[in-house]
């Protein structure tokens, strides 16, 4: 097998983020990494992108829009979030690695050493079809089998547990916040989130505002650089 | 057990394909690690220019080739020649199961920062990696196949350039690690 690497237009977010990077010269830093925001959104906009891919090049532009978004609303500045962009560069540094390593090995292929093994030789045997289980086909044995499987599965099925009990949250804060409606007119979002501990409350709250919204049980405006809700 | 290198040697020979440490023991009637250690024996025997044959071993197998230095010459006498492309995040992923293998995909997803499944089943049916079940880490693993040692020349994964720096990163085995949540 001779190999030859295809040009692509670029190998994954981080691929794209190293070309942009290395374009423009700029180190893998966080301010580095808003500049080339824009620029990200707009290639993401115009390329093909696989359907399963696109989640993950979503996510890497999450992280660049908040690395921008930074700069226009301090307040919403928040650890896990920048636990995250740490990692982000990080990621990015160790990826580069690989694809320097993937130079090399690709070179390699180029040479023209080489090993070969002998041709498998089949012997034919006049063979009847015939039920033929596997000797070690036991009911202990598939009892093992299915065990590890459902341990296995184990992770999946917690996570579930977990997204049913976020779903139930939303709909909680939804409660929350219309009963508060009943004795204020009227709230900022930032009063909504004022006591969120962790990201995700933030998120609860803002889906449960998208809600209210969308019934038609409060309105929402801009209100210098913050959200006024509005009991309707 | 004596001369166990050369019985191992033999049995490749007579077999024509790569088999598992494991398939070997049996055969034998030894333990898988005993095997392993008499490869690395024949590794140093066989692996040398004078010999038209030498070894490879993988993470869990081995298997008896050519010389890789006659690649050259020999590669009009055998009908393994399939012209076929790689592309970039194919090759990628190749090099990140080679310097991290065995590896599971979320890792390697984790370190390329994008879905693999394509990529991945993709190389699985060229040959280049396979697939088996690890105790420790209860996902399957991914690792090179002999196939793809042949086609780069080399005997083991670490005769891959900087190979200890990449696979002992500590930086890398963090990240990798953090996924264990």
């Amino acid at each position: 097998m001779e190999f030859s690497v295809k040009q692509d237009a670029f190998s994954g977010p981080l691929g794209l983020l190293l070309e942009l990077l290395d374009k423009r010269e700029l180190e893998i830093t966080d301010v580095a990494l808003a500049d080339i925001a824009d620029e990200y959104l707009l290639r993401l906009e115009s390329a093909d992108v696989l359907p399963e891919e696109l989640a993950d090049f979503l996510l890497i532009a999450s992280r660049l829009i908040y690395l921008k978004s930074r700069e226009l609303m301090p307040y919403l500045r928040m650890d896990e979030e920048e636990e995250e962009i740490g990692e982000l560069e990080e990621q990015l540094r160790l990826y580069r690695l690989f694809v320097n390593a993937a130079e090399k090995i690709n070179e390699q292929f180029s040479n023209t050493e080489r090993s070969f093994e002998r041709p498998f030789t089949r012997i034919k045997i006049d063979q009847k079809p015939a039920f033929a289980p596997a000797e070690n086909l036991t009911s202990d044995n598939l009892r093992t089998a299915f065990a590890g499987l459902l341990k296995r599965l184990q992770p999946f099925f917690t996570l579930q547990q977990v997204s049913m009990e976020r779903v139930k949250s939303v709909e909680e804060r939804i409660s929350e916040l219309t009963t508060v409606l009943q004795s204020r007119a009227s709230m900022k979002f930032q009063d909504v989130v004022s006591g969120a501990k962790r990201k995700m409350d933030v998120v609860v709250s803002f889906l449960a505002l998208l809600e209210l919204a969308r019934r038609q049980h409060v309105s929402v405006r801009q209100s210098g650089q913050d959200v006024l809700i509005e009991r309707m | 057990m004596e001369n166990l290198a050369a019985k191992i040697e033999a049995i490749l020979f007579l077999r024509t394909k790569p088999m598992t440490f494991k398939a070997i023991a049996r055969i034998l009637s030894v333990k898988s690690e005993q095997v392993q250690e008499s490869v690395e024996t024949l590794m140093k025997l066989r692996n040398v220019d004078a010999s038209g044959i030498h070894i490879l071993s993988t993470v869990d197998g081995v298997a008896l080739v050519t010389n890789p230095i006659f690649g050259e010459e020999l590669k009009t006498q055998t009908k393994d020649e399939m012209k076929s492309e790689l592309t970039r995040p194919q090759l990628e992923t190749l090099t990140i199961i080679a310097y991290r293998g065995p590896i599971t995909k979320a890792e390697v997803e984790h370190i390329r920062g994008v879905n693999c499944s394509l990529i991945i089943r993709n190389l699985l049916m060229r040959g280049l990696i396979d697939e088996r079940d690890d105790d420790i880490k209860l996902l399957p693993v991914f690792s090179l196949t002999t196939d793809m040692l042949r086609h780069l020349g080399i005997h083991k994964a670490d005769e891959l350039p900087d190979f200890e720096d990449l696979h002992k990163h500590s930086k890398i085995d963090q990240m990798l690690h953090s996924l264990d949540g």
